[in-house]
């Protein structure tokens, strides 16, 4: 199993290069960029590790088509194809945060709309666009030959946090992007990409299945306990009481949901504190749904990580959040070699 | 007047940056990248001329807020203005070919971003002038670099509290592509200039009445507004390939795209031969995608008129000629004249280089 990194997305484009260019030296498969509402553009923002790495791969997390139509995603993917020698990939998703920044919604069969999105970037990124596209929800009213892209085709996933996403995007895209899924539950997210897989014509030769896995060990234990905490609203389909159930009581998951405008609240003022619910309960969220912990920590994550490369996943991507350079060091210096 | 260039959209990013270089060292004002619908990225194309470049500025012509969001446009545009230290320009516009492919169309009220008319069945703008004009408005919002809680236009809307931190260099210059009266207009009372496109020197004195208005009805009066004309430039060394590019560009001219017999009448003789022209549009359209630049249906004659009276095209014994129309442009108020150039730019290039450059200084 692979290691790629997921990064804030208000570092600048020198930032991304120094960390691209640490994480090629180190092994690390793939480099995303986080894109978000009022930020560095995910695209645009990895040009200069593009000119400046040779092997990393390098994309976006995670483009919605609602937000950008998927001719213009297929024109930044491949141009930034095409500046790194063929190593863009994107992951495409419905979208979340973005679309409600700018007041644009999905449609009501959105796994059909992102299938559309999927299919119309796979087309231009393969040379099979030439005669446009005409869908439900997406058109291509003119010829795209792409006759520039030269490079070998990016790798395109899809984003999914349930069943019919997955099925769907194993179907059609490169890989399948799993969201923040423990090792506890993979076993019906892979029965769902089986059955995707199971549908295409032909089979991949490489087919891909990547998880979000929020990484927060560090040399300070509180600290990592704090930075996850803070975290913790956007993990697990934003707390999803199913996923929390995993790890509390039923008494302990209402609390937990009552409070999550104040697990928002510790996020936006940086604090890690959540109000009204006891911290040894997010402190256990954070065991179950993060790597959060010490160095003492690492032996215990890597063995989890493992159970992610035995359930099937062929990357894990790990979210770095403050500090990435002294987390891409751990992962170099402790996981990486683990995992070979 | 300052010079600037406009190229292919299938220029690649290493020819962009090979460009911009030569274009800085020639005293160009600025390059624009072209937005096509199944080429480069317009922004990202500009990111390795930004690296090799320190004082050119650099830009896509034209962006539709119905084919990129706002928000979007100002996260591409403040990213590459960070990457070339606040040397990123714009120019918004209110449709264009790329909104053709994609069939977007946007509603404050409709359930999806795209959304087809389910009356109509189309997806085009409406108010174009107007939304626009929101779009160049939260460009505005968008570098100033403050918090701000809200955008609530009647097109388009940023329903969160954003500040762009990241953007902390000057700039960017954020231009309307306008044509029509009511664009210009509106350009010139928000923008910080206006493209108009292919306007001959006697389409100048409207357009700056326009301007005018505009200008006047500012909040705050603009230092420096800027006034730019793309022009298609096909002088060569070799007068045929010339005129062979000439011919197959000829329907982007902005009259004869439009079908604007008005702009088109001052070229030829009578309106015959204004609806002829008119009439084998798709005539001028098929030597284009052709490739051929044979155009059937209208004689030789009337297209060098056209091509001579709308664009730069010829030898180099040509030049002198239009050094003198482009001093007519400076005199109408052009601040910048943006040269199109298509097929050997580099060579396009060092020829305004070495011939028009120090003519217009």
């Amino acid at each position: 199993m692979d290691i790629d990194l997921i990064v804030e997305p208000d570092l600048n484009p020198a930032q991304l290069l120094e960390i691209a260019q640490a994480a090629e030296k180190l092994g690390i498969r793939g480099l995303w960029t986080s894109n978000y509402f009022a930020h560095w553009d995910p695209f645009i923002s990895l040009a200069l590790a593009a000119q400046q790495t040779q092997r990393l791969l390098l994309g976006a997390l995670a483009v919605s088509p609602f937000e950008m139509h998927p001719l213009k995603i297929s024109n930044a993917l491949l141009s930034l194809n095409e500046i790194s020698g063929g190593r863009a990939m994107v992951a495409v998703g419905a979208g979340e945060g973005n679309l409600e920044a700018m007041a644009l919604k999905k449609p009501k069969k959105v796994v059909g709309a992102i299938r559309e999105a999927l299919e119309i970037v796979h087309k231009a990124a393969n040379g099979e666009l030439a005669a446009g596209y005409q869908g439900e929800h997406f058109n291509v009213n003119l010829p795209c030959t792409y006759d520039w892209h030269k490079s070998t085709p990016p790798l395109i996933y899809g984003t999914a946090y349930h069943s019919m996403m997955m099925r769907m995007e194993a179907r059609v895209a490169d890989g399948v992007y799993i969201g923040c899924t423990p090792p506890e539950i993979a076993e019906p997210a892979m029965e769902n990409v089986r059955i995707g897989l199971g549908r295409r014509e032909h089979q991949p030769v490489d087919f891909r299945i990547n998880t979000f896995w929020g990484w927060h060990i560090k040399k300070d234990r509180a600290e990592a306990y704090r930075e996850s905490r803070r975290e913790l609203p956007w993990r697990a389909r934003k707390l999803d009481p199913e996923l929390l159930a995993l790890y509390l009581t039923d008494d302990e998951v209402k609390l937990v949901r009552d409070n999550y405008d104040n697990y928002v609240q510790s996020y936006f003022d940086r604090s890690g504190h959540v109000k009204e619910v006891p911290e040894e309960i997010s402190n256990r969220l954070c065991e179950g749904l993060t790597s959060t912990g010490g160095l003492e920590d690492l032996d215990r994550e890597i063995e989890r990580f493992r159970k992610f490369a035995a359930a099937g996943f062929t990357e894990i991507a790990l979210r770095l959040h403050d500090d990435p350079m002294d987390a891409l060091t751990l992962i170099g210096k402790h996981v990486l070699p683990a995992l070979r | 007047m300052d010079i600037d260039i406009i190229v292919e959209p299938d220029v690649s990013p290493q020819g962009l940056a090979e460009l911009a270089v030569e274009a800085e060292k020639l005293g160009f004002r600025a390059l624009w990248s072209s937005n096509y619908h199944q080429n480069w990225d317009c922004f990202l194309a500009l990111a390795p001329a930004a690296q090799a470049t320190s004082k050119i500025l650099l830009g896509p012509l034209a962006v539709s807020p119905w084919e990129l969001h706002p928000l979007k446009m100002a996260n591409s545009l403040l990213t590459l203005n960070e990457m070339s230290k606040g040397r990123a320009i714009l120019a918004v516009s209110g449709g264009g070919g790329v909104l053709g492919a994609m069939g977007w169309k946007i509603s404050k009220d409709a359930p999806m971003w795209p959304f087809k008319n389910p009356d109509k069945g189309d997806r085009s703008p409406e108010r174009r002038v107007a939304g626009v004009h929101e779009c160049i408005e939260f460009l505005q919002i968008a570098r100033s670099g403050k918090m701000t809680y809200a955008y609530d236009g009647d097109t388009f809307q940023v329903t969160r509290p954003f500040v762009m931190e990241y953007a902390t260099s000057d700039g960017p210059l954020i231009y309307g592509c306008c044509s029509g009266p009511m664009m210009i207009r509106m350009g010139a009372r928000i923008a910080d200039g206006i493209q108009v496109s292919d306007f001959t020197v006697d389409m100048m004195p409207e357009a700056l009445e326009n301007m005018r208005q505009g200008l006047s009805r500012r909040e705050q009066p603009a230092e420096d507004f800027r006034f730019g004309n793309f022009w298609a430039w096909h002088i060569k060394p070799d007068e045929t390939a010339s005129m062979y590019e000439a011919r197959r560009e000829l329907i982007w001219r902005g009259a004869i795209a439009a079908k604007n017999a008005h702009d088109i009448r001052p070229h030829l003789d009578n309106d015959d031969e204004v609806q002829l022209v008119i009439d084998q549009w798709d005539n001028l359209f098929k030597a284009f995608w052709t490739r051929s630049g044979k155009i059937d249906g209208l004689a030789e004659e009337i297209v060098n008129r056209l091509i001579h009276g709308m664009s730069s095209a010829g030898g180099p014994d040509r030049i002198e000629q239009e050094i003198e129309r482009y001093r007519q442009f400076a005199n109408s108020g052009v601040t910048e004249l943006s040269l199109r150039l298509f097929d050997d730019p580099m060579e396009a290039l060092q020829m305004i280089g070495a011939r028009v450059m120090p003519a217009l200084r």
